[in-house]
């Protein structure tokens, strides 16, 4: 579904992502880990087209993110690690804006939003603006705009970091949904134990190189996950 | 402490209005160089033209208050002005430098005293004041000394009064961003009502200078009448003017008194900070009721997306759209008062053929000019740009919904004006036509330049909206270059009229705008859409 070829990106001397190549699969949970300043962030904006690469290819169900931007962002959607919302919009605005750009019915946008709402705990909170959300009400409104228009893959970027007990638990089930529906979710995350429970395959990343991925038993054998990204960061240094 | 917070504050400001570091990563993948040095060129002759519009008045009201003795009275209106001037640009950054900075909530959980905070901020809002303020007092003053005569006492004085009218802007300011941070925690359409306080604000100035003006007599006359009562009735009044002029006692009974003011102020806002700047901005739950929305085309879901961002921000409308409103107030005299328009038209028409046709052309050119709506709303998407650079939409649909609300919300009154000229103008049906069309083309000009600029210099990194709205050098350049211009399109015929006439002259001009709303439009469509995708 997601394939990253040989991705490199740049920022003036300092290369930041470096000869990547990673291939997710409809019903994955693709776990991406490193250290901070790794390159994570840059590859996940690489691969929503928010982000101009210097080398490689990105293709979404074949079809190439340079060439065909547009046809590419209306399967994928993306939750940043900030979300910064439009905090001059209420909820409801903002679902309803996501909705008209994705070209959803009003028949369906109104029963995703009502289950979605109600499953995360937003409902009351719909006609608030956004700019009295707390952090935690502006992910659980982001996860919404990314579930609203159904898309095949979706993209996240530290998902449970401000996210309550609660809407941690329900966004894991979203995303085990999601993928049993032959979807498929790439995501960074520091929490290395969500990360062993949930996903179906991982890839580690230090200074911009790939430096192990695969299923999750390739990539820590009878090792926690912990244990093996310790490990590694040791060895690379 | 203090000393740390006061150059963090300072880092701060000149750092978001100078764009260091504005946008991510500029196309060519390393940071804008020189920037900041066009910014502040830029800064500098907006300065320079607003402080030379006040030399020439000051000039001006100078000559004939001191031929009648009165130059305390000059120093009297000119530091009105200032204090108006600096309190008006001023009130709306007020409130969102105390009480709505976004670091408010970091710096109060350190161990800093609140009062250092407090302090911190009014330096800036001080420092704002001064910058405002200083545009009218400083060229006032200097006029002063220039046409009145040098002494110590009236450098001295001069200088101290320059100082006093920046504290009272700093006192004002702060009053009126405490009115303005209460009325934002109460009301609901807060950013209507403040538009419509500002409003009300301006048309009661409006109100008392046509009052005056429709009394029929010589303004010199009634300024000297204004100036006896002054002195009779309102003798401190009279002692600040007095300050101008050297007198040592006015000055120093005015620092007495200002002190005083300040120190209430102060108590004010000490008592008053931590519960405005902590409160959550929400007065009352808004209750959510499902409803079966409509479905809405892409284009128009963007142009919504515009629209909200328009009328959420009292600061947006009242500084970008302010020329609207001073375009349907104009239609709207000149529908009452036209006669007199049309006498003095028809005696310039009868010196130089054809000057009333393209000279009101020129006049809502200018109008139109001022709008700029467009040039802040690139750098207005701020750290929320990823939002539409992640949808499936292209980069021009986005900019052409930004340019679509510029040229909307500037139809009506565009217009309204348009039309009013046209039956006003002792001109004939081609060249009325020509009005409209030399006019139409201006505004899809001065929309498509703001969005060129907004593009070449972004923002994207503000913590306060103040800084995209009026504190960048797009927003100048777009509404200096609209009034500009359309004074060179005017001033130009007076050159080449006698030899073109009306009719060639206004089709020539819209020829020209044609062509640079052609250039314009196909950038932004090619290079300004990439250079949008890649902020």
């Amino acid at each position: 579904m997601l394939n990253i070829s040989h991705l490199t990106k740049r920022y003036g001397d300092k290369v930041a992502v470096d000869d990547l190549s990673l291939h997710i699969f409809p019903g994955n949970i693709y776990g991406f880990i490193g250290h901070n300043g790794a390159g994570k962030t840059t590859t996940l904006k690489a691969a929503v087209g928010i982000m101009q690469f210097d080398s490689g290819t990105i293709t979404i169900d074949g079809l190439d993110l340079k060439t065909n931007p547009l046809a590419c962002k209306a399967k994928l959607a993306y939750i940043p690690d900030n979300p910064d919302l439009y905090e001059f919009m209420t909820g409801i605005k903002y679902l309803n804006f996501i909705a008209d750009v994705f070209v959803v019915s009003p028949a369906d946008r109104q029963a995703r939003i009502r289950e979605l709402a109600d499953r995360l705990g937003l409902t009351s909170d719909l006609a608030q603006p956004i700019s009295a959300y707390s952090h935690g009400m502006k992910q659980k409104l982001a996860i919404i705009a990314a579930w609203i228009h159904t898309p095949r893959l979706i993209l996240m970027d530290e998902p449970f970091v401000g996210l309550d007990p609660k809407a941690s638990h329900l966004l894991k089930q979203m995303m085990r949904e999601h993928c049993d529906r032959g979807g498929a979710i790439f995501f960074s995350t520091h929490v290395l134990e969500v990360a062993e429970k949930l996903c179906d395959k991982v890839a580690i990343i230090k200074q911009g190189r790939l430096i192990r991925s695969g299923t999750m038993e390739e990539v820590k054998g009878d090792d926690s996950l912990e244990e093996v990204f310790l490990e590694l960061e040791d060895e690379s240094c | 402490m203090l000393k740390t917070l006061i150059k963090k504050q300072i880092t701060e400001t000149l750092a978001l209005t100078f764009r260091k570091g504005a946008a991510r990563w500029t196309v060519t993948g390393g940071r804008g160089k020189n920037s900041g040095i066009g910014t502040v060129v830029v800064m500098a002759l907006a300065m320079l033209y607003i402080a030379g519009m006040f030399t020439y008045f000051s000039v001006n009201l100078c000559n004939s208050m001191m031929a009648v003795k009165m130059g305390w009275m000059y120093y009297l209106v000119t530091s009105g002005s200032a204090i108006l001037f600096g309190t008006f640009g001023n009130i709306f950054s007020t409130g969102f430098t105390l009480y709505m900075a976004k670091d408010n909530d970091l710096l109060l959980s350190m161990p800093i005293k609140i009062r250092d905070v407090i302090i911190s901020r009014l330096f800036v809002v001080f420092f704002m004041g001064l910058l405002y303020s200083g545009i009218v007092s400083v060229p006032a003053i200097v006029v002063g000394w220039v046409i009145g005569g040098f002494s110590f006492p009236r450098v001295i004085c001069g200088l101290m009064l320059v100082i006093l009218v920046s504290l009272i802007v700093l006192g004002l300011s702060c009053l009126l961003g405490f009115v303005v941070a209460k009325i934002s925690q109460k009301l609901k359409n807060r950013s209507f009502l403040t538009v419509l306080i500002a409003l009300a604000f301006l048309a009661l100035i409006c109100f008392f200078y046509f009052r005056i003006l429709n009394r029929g007599q010589d303004l010199m006359y009634i300024m000297v009448r204004v100036g006896e009562d002054i002195r009779g009735s309102a003798y401190p009044i009279y002692l600040f003017g007095r300050i101008g002029e050297g007198d040592w006692l006015a000055m120093l009974a005015w620092v007495a008194a200002l002190a005083l003011l300040l120190g209430l102020i102060w108590l004010l806002l000490k008592k008053t900070f931590l519960s405005i700047s902590t409160a959550t901005p929400s007065p009352k739950k808004a209750i959510y009721k499902e409803k079966a929305g409509s479905q809405r085309s892409v284009s128009s879901a963007l142009l919504r997306k515009e629209w909200y961002r328009f009328s959420s921000s009292a600061n947006y409308m009242l500084n970008c759209g302010m020329a609207l409103l001073l375009l349907l107030g104009f239609g709207g005299y000149l529908l009452v008062k036209g006669g007199t328009l049309l006498n003095i038209m028809s005696a310039l028409g009868s010196s130089f053929h054809g000057v009333a046709p393209v000279l009101l052309c020129a006049l809502n050119c200018m109008l139109i000019g001022m709008v700029d709506i467009s040039a802040p709303s690139v750098s207005l998407e701020g750290r929320s740009i990823w939002q539409v650079q992640c949808l499936p939409v292209t980069p021009w649909q986005v900019l052409r919904a930004k340019l679509l609300l510029h040229l909307g919300i500037s139809a009506v009154p565009m217009l309204f004006f348009s039309v009013v000229l046209m039956v006003l103008a002792p001109a004939s049906a081609v060249e009325k036509v020509l009005m409209l069309v030399v006019t139409v083309l201006y505004a899809i000009l001065f929309g498509l330049f703001g969005l060129f600029l907004g593009l070449k210099m972004p923002n994207l990194n503000w913590t306060n909206e103040i800084v995209p709205i009026k504190q960048n050098a797009a927003v100048l350049i777009s509404m200096f270059s609209g009034m500009g211009l359309a004074m060179a399109f005017g001033g130009l015929y007076f050159l080449l009229g006698k030899v073109l006439g009306a009719t060639a002259w206004l089709s020539i001009s819209a020829l020209v705008f044609l062509a640079l709303d052609a250039a314009l439009f196909f950038w932004l469509k090619g290079p300004g859409a990439r250079r949008f995708a890649a902020l």
